[in-house]
């Protein structure tokens, strides 16, 4: 059996690695978009929380107990799970200054670098919060009003932080294969 | 190398990384998180930084941010927007150059509905550009009349920029609400005086149209009923005192869901975009708010905004002229950076200076904002220019960029005046009892 010559063999890795990289991509595209439906959903949720706390003052003259709690909770959760999908969306503001000027190749590769800093802070910050949100789970915080314990607030940090390290990641990957088989 | 010199290389390597395509969000987070462990020291820094993305998110008067934004993303799909283009044309159209000026006028009464300048830009964008297209309207003069109306989202109440900078600052959000009024009215009527001072010199640029009857301006304007009774409740409410911030950010979110609904247009297609456009804006806003605690942090911790405040004072330069020259560095540095960015990445020596000069922090928000406001229309990277190029692909930056000039010098008026008649800021929250007179 004849063995494919080099040229072939490098295209051949690379069209894989770069199918493996969108698909990658896609599906965290997919994950992303559902964290963050659930994310706008709970914002939703706050909304109408905030409606009826209103609504409650005026009707029957106290505040609904433990709003407060319950809305910081929701735009816990719509925050920082909408920050993947942002990434995924290329959402997160980008200054167009000079790269412009450079050609598609070293924007690819600069845009390359950037996501695979986004991927490194996050994952740096997401290392620092897991130890902080161990330390309120052990000494078992809680919220004020309706004692929610303080972790559940973390845990959208960390989610967040999570998906949005796998995010970038995943954009690191498509945009150091994309084009692989030319360059 | 001296603690604040680090803080200034710090200042400079994010703008270096945003310039080469770094998102600004990440740029402000590395160099605040590497020039913390630099400052401090790894076990101090990292048990500081620890915590802050939580502190950045979890306030509950932060709360009032996705409100906004979800209050905007579904007014923009409720379609209010056509109806308060017809309802000021029919009071202007007749005028030359009176449908730009009725653009001007509806972004004006949405950006109080939506407190976001792309998001208004580029709804009225689709609404504005093709009816002037149609009525033989200059190109440059129809898109920069939706591109600097756009603007107006910015400063008329409820902005977003406003509101952060509120918390930044610890300002009451209501008495920035107030103090950003009247400049929002005056940058209007500038914005229409522009348009006026462009089709006196060029009539052909902004034809009449016929004018409309009295039934039908009655009807037009009754049309527009929804809008003003959104503004009214979220604004009203603040100011009346019946709603917080938030519960009339939550109130107002609840009504432009309800108006969608109740408008027909609130399909399970524009609920899923709504919500996507809710995400994006969401996770952008507070991501960069996130990199901005910890750029802030290590800016706090290397001494520059002492240093900084300590240098100006030893130069002896009269207060007036340090707060120009601040604000000449707001416009360059708004050409190049988008207004959020540029205020998380400045507000600490900025407001430190600000401060020490004895400056109403009230009256520096409202000539931040409008500062910020300029850059969103200044070349190269005017945001709302690019929008307005999205919205309407044979639009070139050039004939834009040509165009909105006459919108800059009446900004550069506004903003003249403002410095000069602080009252223009200071009167309204003062009337209200929200600021110290």
């Amino acid at each position: 059996m004849t063995p494919p010559d080099p040229p072939h063999r490098d295209t051949a890795l690379g069209g894989g690695a770069r199918r493996i990289a969108r698909a990658f991509a896609r599906a965290m595209e997919r994950t992303t978009r559902l964290f963050a439906g659930v994310g706008i959903a709970a914002l939703a949720v706050a909304i109408g929380l905030v409606v009826v706390d209103v609504a409650w003052r005026r009707i029957g003259s106290q505040s609904l107990i433990g709003a407060v709690d319950l809305t910081q909770l929701c735009v816990m959760a719509a925050a920082f799970l909408s920050i993947p999908y942002a990434f995924m969306r290329g959402a997160h503001v980008t200054v167009d200054l000079f790269a412009s000027r450079f050609g598609p190749r070293a924007t690819r590769l600069l845009d390359a670098a950037g996501a695979a800093l986004s991927a490194a802070l996050v994952a740096f910050l997401l290392y620092l919060s897991w130890g902080r949100a161990m330390e309120q789970w052990r000494y078992g915080d809680v919220s004020q009003d309706l004692a929610i314990p303080m972790i559940a607030y973390w845990a959208f940090v960390l989610l967040g932080f999570a998906l949005s390290a796998l995010a970038a990641l995943s954009l690191f990957l498509e945009r150091l294969t994309a084009g692989e088989a030319r360059g | 190398m001296n603690d604040p010199l680090i803080g200034l290389f710090g200042f400079l390597a994010v703008l270096a990384l945003a310039a080469l395509r770094v998102p600004i969000a990440i740029a402000m987070g590395a160099v605040g998180a590497l020039g913390g462990i630099l400052l401090m020291g790894w076990r101090s820094a990292s048990y500081v930084m620890a915590s802050l993305p939580f502190e950045a998110v979890f306030p509950y008067g932060l709360s009032v941010v996705p409100l906004f934004i979800f209050m905007g993303v579904f007014a923009a799909h409720s379609g209010l927007s056509g109806n308060l283009y017809a309802g000021v044309h029919a009071f202007m159209g007749h005028l030359r150059g009176g449908l730009a000026m009725a653009t001007v006028g509806a972004c004006g009464v949405f950006g109080a509905i939506c407190g976001s300048s792309l998001a208004t830009c580029a709804t009225m964008g689709r609404v504005a550009l093709p009816e002037m297209r149609d009525r033989g309207y200059d190109p440059g003069l129809a898109g920069a009349s939706v591109a600097a109306g756009g603007t107006l989202g910015v400063l008329i109440p409820p902005s977003i920029l406003l509101v952060i900078y509120a918390l930044l600052t610890e300002q009451s959000i209501g008495a920035l609400f107030a103090a950003a009024m009247i400049p929002g009215a005056l940058a209007a009527l500038l914005y229409m005086g522009a348009i006026r001072v462009r089709v006196g010199r060029d009539p052909a640029a902004g034809p009449a149209v016929e004018k409309a009857s009295g039934a039908a301006r009655l009807q037009a304007f009754w049309r527009m009923w929804d809008a003003f009774l959104l503004i009214v409740l979220v604004i009203g409410g603040i100011y009346a005192g019946i709603f917080s911030p938030t519960e009339a950010a939550a109130i107002g979110a609840g009504g432009a869901l309800l108006f969608t609904a109740l408008r027909g247009k609130l399909t399970l297609s524009t609920l899923g975009k709504g919500m996507q456009e809710t995400a994006e804006l969401t996770g952008m806003i507070f991501l960069i708010l996130i990199g901005a605690a910890l750029f802030n942090f290590f800016i706090e911790a290397s001494g520059l905004t002492t240093l900084l405040v300590e240098s100006i004072t030893a130069a002896g330069l009269p207060p007036m002229a340090v707060l120009v020259l601040m604000l000449v560095f707001y416009v360059i540095l708004g050409c190049f950076m988008d207004s959020l960015s540029m205020i998380l990445l400045t507000v600490t020596p900025a407001f430190g200076i600000v401060t020490a000069f004895g400056f109403d922090p009230i009256w520096f928000g409202v000539l931040l904002v409008s500062v910020a406001e300029i850059g969103l229309i200044t070349p190269p990277i005017g945001m709302n220019l690019f929008v307005i190029q999205g919205v309407s692909r044979e639009l070139s930056l050039r004939v834009l960029s040509r165009g909105i000039l006459p919108f800059i010098a009446a900004d550069g008026l506004r903003v003249a005046l403002i410095l000069l008649i602080p009252a223009l800021a200071l009167w309204l929250p003062r009337q209200l009892g929200l600021a110290g007179g």
